[in-house]
């Protein structure tokens, strides 16, 4: 029997900055603190901020406390999600570096759900006070979260329709498919087609509602019809033009 | 058949409305209609939009210029995979917004059905955003339902993904039951409930046939009552234990 594992609650890193961080250029910062800085050098300065690292499996947000800052995933990847009171889990959402753990964290201060990560983690907290004195100052500023979080929706949506009318093979290469857009929009590619995978079978089944002996099947299923492969830690479409126009329910 | 109707310009028609005391028409109508907010800018243009039972009302990659709400009636949002499938996000009531997305995206993500007739009110979208900055109310109370948006979706693929049959069916029921509650619709644990089976099936993930026997044992088991586009809610502890599991 494994020992449980005692948690450790994540840790100030001061020797983090956003000079030399990898996700300066995409995601949330790419869109909010690299567009500002170019538009003032000292707007980096006027949000309050601190850089945190974490353990793979720490809980960075816990469901329901209270928190006066946003948070953005500097390196490594976390997912969000909520516990049920029989231990069950739905993971909501996969986080990748560059990404805000929800962009409605602006608006949310107590989330209803908890943010895990799943790898080792580097992670930048913001003052929400700050940042939404900054984003009521700039319209484009706040148009660019507005959009943000219009995406999250829509991932939000599409994820749901697999959930509720897709079947086991839609759920895993429609949720293989729309994280591949994003790590390719993030440039987070190993080769063509190819992508970083650090979920397990565990936690495929708890984003897509389906057992991990189901998972297992599938994807021995879709590797044997080269649709995609999940194994070594990475992510192979091998036939994305055969689901592409599936990938998105709407 | 008919289809949608709208009639453009309008800078008023909130006078009687039931639902202005609720949240969002309250910044909308306080900006720009009747009691213009000293905060706010410009009174925001509008246009009306009406449609029948069971059309639809906005499709999906539509272009909008606005940002509707509903005024009067039950609609859907629905998203649509192949082969005809078909799942239901939202179940929008008086009140709601159809998405905070449009604030911000031109685009569509998903159709909108009428279950009901529908009648929206849509408000300039670029009106709605010059307001957004110069009024922290306007900006909290779309914010506000922004999240509660996200919330819903975060629920729904709960639901779909970990609850039984019987939990989706119930807290679905108890969600219609707390949202009608907030409009002053609930009477004695009733309240008007226009949903057929199939749409019970679409916003549960489930089958017609399966949310037949659900909600025939909701019934067996005095937890429901459904008549006449009306459905009580008998034992509220008893669902509400069932839906919590």
């Amino acid at each position: 029997m494994t020992p449980e594992r005692q948690f450790e609650s994540p840790r100030l890193n001061n020797e983090l900055s956003c000079l030399n961080c990898v996700a300066r250029n995409s995601g949330f910062c790419g869109t909010i603190i690299g567009k500002s800085s170019r538009r003032s050098p000292s707007r980096q300065e006027r949000i309050s901020r601190a850089f945190l690292s974490a353990a793979e499996q720490d809980i960075l947000s816990a469901h329901g406390n209270a928190s006066q800052e946003m948070f953005v995933l500097c390196t490594g990847w976390a997912f969000r999600f909520y516990q049920l009171a029989d231990g069950r889990r739905q993971l909501l959402s996969i986080l990748v570096p560059g990404d805000l753990f929800s962009a409605f964290g602006l608006f949310d201060p107590r989330p209803g759900y908890s943010v895990q990560a799943l790898t080792d983690v580097r992670f930048c907290q913001l003052d929400r006070a700050d940042l939404k004195r900054e984003l009521t100052a700039e319209p484009s500023i706040l148009d660019a979260l507005g959009k943000i979080c219009a995406v999250e929706i829509d991932d939000l949506n599409a994820a749901s329709a697999d959930l509720g009318r897709g079947n086991a093979n839609e759920r895993i290469v429609h949720f293989a498919l729309r994280l591949a857009k994003r790590l390719s929009a993030r440039g987070m590619t190993i080769r063509k087609n190819c992508y970083p995978f650090p979920l397990s079978d565990t936690d495929i089944a708890d984003i897509t509602g389906l057992t991990e002996a189901e998972v297992g099947r599938v994807i021995a299923g879709l590797r044997r019809n080269n649709v995609i492969d999940i194994s070594d830690g990475k992510l192979l479409i091998l036939n994305p033009a055969g689901f592409e126009g599936n990938a998105s329910a709407g | 058949m008919t289809g949608p109707t709208s009639q453009f310009s309008e800078k008023t028609g909130c006078n009687n409305c039931i639902m202005r005391g609720l949240g969002l028409c309250e910044v909308a109508i306080g900006l720009g209609l009747d009691h213009p907010d000293p905060g706010g800018a410009v009174p925001i243009s509008q246009k009306k939009l009406s449609a029948p039972a069971r059309r639809t009302v906005f499709r999906k990659d539509e272009l909008m210029d606005s940002v509707p709400i509903v005024c009067e009636g039950w609609a859907v949002s629905v998203a649509g995979l192949s082969n005809g499938r078909q799942q239901i996000l939202s179940i929008l009531l008086p009140g709601d917004l159809l998405s905070g997305s449009l604030l911000f995206e031109q685009r569509l993500s998903w159709s909108v059905n009428a279950v009901t007739e529908v009648c929206c009110r849509c408000f300039n979208r670029s009106e709605l955003r010059d307001v957004l900055a110069t009024s922290p109310k306007t900006f909290d109370r779309l914010s506000l339902a922004y999240t509660v948006e996200r919330n819903r979706i975060d629920q729904l693929a709960i639901d779909l993904g970990q609850r039984t049959a019987e939990q989706r069916v119930a807290r679905l029921i108890l969600n219609l039951r707390d949202r009608s509650a907030e409009r002053g619709w609930v009477h004695d644990q009733a309240f008007d409930f226009p949903l057929r089976q199939t749409h019970i099936a679409d916003a549960t993930g489930l089958t017609s046939i399966h949310v037949n026997r659900v909600i025939g044992g909701f019934r067996s088991h005095g937890l429901v009552e459904i008549s006449d586009r009306s459905l009580k809610i008998v034992n509220p502890e008893g669902l509400r234990n069932l839906a919590e599991g």
